[in-house]
């Protein structure tokens, strides 16, 4: 297919915009591997707890927003769902702050004094249960994969949509970038290629805002188009139909986001206090202007385009942010804005993969196959680059292959690893953070009835009262099942070093 | 820079802990008591040309966030050392 001048122009700045940052992630990544003197594992793993409280609060926001937040998300309110989405997405104006200050310092200071460098480590170190670290990381592999994909296919999507090309051919250019500055920089390269994301997105969300709300023309016109294209948009019940519905998701992308080990794992890897409270300012109102500001002017889309016109492009709800920004944006901001969807995608994903890479290399291959031999342990330390980067290759790898065949609804996919992670990981994280009662047979307990019973119940296996979310029921009994099974088996309490290093 | 002992850190962390889920639960209560009060019932009424439910349920808790969190790190997080701490007397 031949490209028309426009395409071509988007794609030059778009292809800028992939190289820039791998040249910054990788020129960053070498530059701090110079200047620490920390082991192989801490630079790689969580860049030297390097992190200001800028990068911090763009990596923990970058990492949090995806594909939803600038794709299906704002093109599910403007299509479908009118200010009742712009609602539910509104919840996550608390998610910067709530991660950060509840997790941020508990997390530095344990990470520091066990020497964690992930999620599992902490676990590791708070449970003393190789069972529960195999668990979770396996859990943690699973969805992070699944949650990948479905970046992935946003992504290439995305670029196949701007640009004419091929969908494959967008998949392999678009994740070789990621995987690339992610293989080769580590850590380092993720925050701050984060960082550079988190700045084009803000950048995106204001000149989204101003171009459809000056093409629409201004308020009387956005609400003129809206009357005539989405009736309901007005409505809090346009589409959801019970209480429980809404609601549900202040658990799913309220309070449960602080059971998510790839923000939670952000906690590990920044310099002092005072850099965790300029994060949380500057990750708070970077959350509100990103989320809130993207769906609001995604209602607005409704007044330029309705789904009929999408339905005879060929295109889902996802089509409607691509194509709009094409119809109303001058050729070059076009570019630049949709480097932030991009941006978007590369930073969730780039942090999805150091984590998994992470599990399997130091949390799985380190402890149960390294151990305590001599031998292994100083060729592992020997290795340690190679080990890594060939290890974050082939799972990125292995994610491009399952993109091959795209999911049709990338929004849903999203949202069920989400619920998924957070049924598992809430519980040994959160509770494990002040519940002294709190043991490896609670935690391993909790975390399998409460993915079981996400899935039972997401499923509609299980009858889902006043239509709430699966992941309610997941985090209400595995709530359950962790209070009552560490007061079961709590015997004479935590070993005197899990008392010394985790509270 | 502040150097706390063990149990003064434990202390401090635990107050930011529920400091920060305390303002989670009171931008989550603005939020969903607004838009269930004013936006149950359809209505015309309109703020700022967007549905009024909508402007104080969302607009509201977005500014509550934000004074929230100045609030947490004026008044509750402080500086303090993370790798040395004084000894337990």
């Amino acid at each position: 297919m031949s490209m028309t001048g426009d395409q071509m122009m988007i794609t030059a700045i778009m292809l800028g915009y992939l190289i820039f940052n791998v040249a910054v992630g990788m020129y960053m990544s070498k530059r701090q591997e110079a200047a620490s003197t920390m082991s192989d594992e801490k630079k790689y793993f969580i860049g030297s707890r390097g992190m200001n409280g800028l990068v911090l609060a763009m990596t923990t926001i970058a990492t949090y927003t995806s594909v939803s937040s600038f794709v299906s998300g704002p093109g599910a309110t403007g299509i479908i769902y009118g200010y009742s989405q712009s609602w539910v997405a509104a919840v996550q104006c608390g998610a910067g702050f709530l991660v950060l200050g509840a997790l941020g310092n508990k997390m530095a200071i344990v990470s520091r004094r066990t020497g964690a460098v992930t999620i599992a480590g902490y676990f590791k170190a708070r449970y003393k249960s190789d069972f529960l670290v195999v668990v979770l990381s396996l859990i943690m592999v699973g969805f992070f994969i699944a949650q990948m994909v479905g970046q992935f296919t946003g992504g290439a999507v995305l670029v196949q949509s701007v640009t004419g090309l091929d969908y494959k051919v967008s998949l392999v250019i678009f994740a070789l970038v990621v995987i690339a500055y992610t293989s080769f920089g580590g850590f380092t390269a993720v925050v701050i290629t984060d960082t550079i994301q988190g700045i084009i997105m803000l950048l995106g969300t204001f000149l989204f805002i101003f171009f459809v709300f000056t093409t629409a023309g201004g308020m009387d016109g956005i609400n003129a188009g809206l009357a005539q294209n989405l009736p309901k948009y007005k409505e809090l019940y346009a589409v959801y139909q019970q209480p429980g519905q809404l609601l549900s998701y202040w658990v799913l992308v309220g309070f449960g986001v602080m059971g998510l080990p790839a923000t939670a794992v952000r906690g590990m890897g920044f310099k002092s206090t005072k850099d965790l409270k300029s994060a949380l300012v500057i990750g708070t109102i970077t959350c509100i202007v990103l989320i809130v500001g993207m769906h609001v002017a995604g209602v607005w889309c409704g007044a330029l385009i309705n789904k009929a016109e999408l339905d005879a492009m060929g295109m889902t709800i996802d089509g409607m942010v691509p194509v709009l920004v094409q119809k109303i944006m001058p050729t070059p901001i076009a570019g630049l804005f949709l480097a932030a969807p991009l941006a978007a995608v590369m930073s969730t994903v780039s942090s999805l993969l150091i984590l998994a890479s992470a599990a399997i290399v130091k949390d799985l291959w380190h402890t149960y196959f390294v151990k305590n031999d001599p031998a292994k342990t100083e060729s592992f330390h020997k290795n340690f680059s190679k080990i890594s980067m060939t290890i974050t290759f082939l799972i990125g790898l292995l994610t491009v292959i399952f993109s091959l065949t795209p999911p049709q609804i990338i929004f849903m996919l999203n949202i069920f690893a989400l619920g998924g992670l957070e049924s598992s990981f809430f519980w040994p994280l959160v509770g494990g953070i002040f519940y002294r009662k709190g043991t490896k047979q609670a935690a391993i307990a909790s975390s399998i009835t409460g993915t079981a019973a996400y899935i039972l119940f997401q499923q509609n296996i299980l009858p889902r009262a006043l239509g709430l979310h699966g992941v309610c029921y997941g985090l209400l009994i595995g709530g359950i099942v962790y209070f009552v099974v560490g007061k079961m088996t709590i015997g004479k309490g935590l070993d005197q070093d899990v008392l010394d290093t985790c509270f | 820079m502040r150097k706390l002992t063990r149990e003064e850190m434990h202390a401090q962390v635990m107050k930011e802990i529920k400091c920060s889920v305390l303002l989670a639960v009171v931008v989550a209560a603005w939020h969903i008591f607004w838009a269930f009060w004013l936006g149950t019932t359809p209505s015309d009424d309109m703020m700022l040309g967007m549905p009024a439910w909508h402007t104080v349920s969302v607009g509201g808790a977005a500014v509550l966030s934000i004074v929230g969190v100045i609030w947490l790190v004026k008044c509750v997080f402080i500086d303090f050392e993370y790798d040395e701490e004084k000894e337990d007397d």
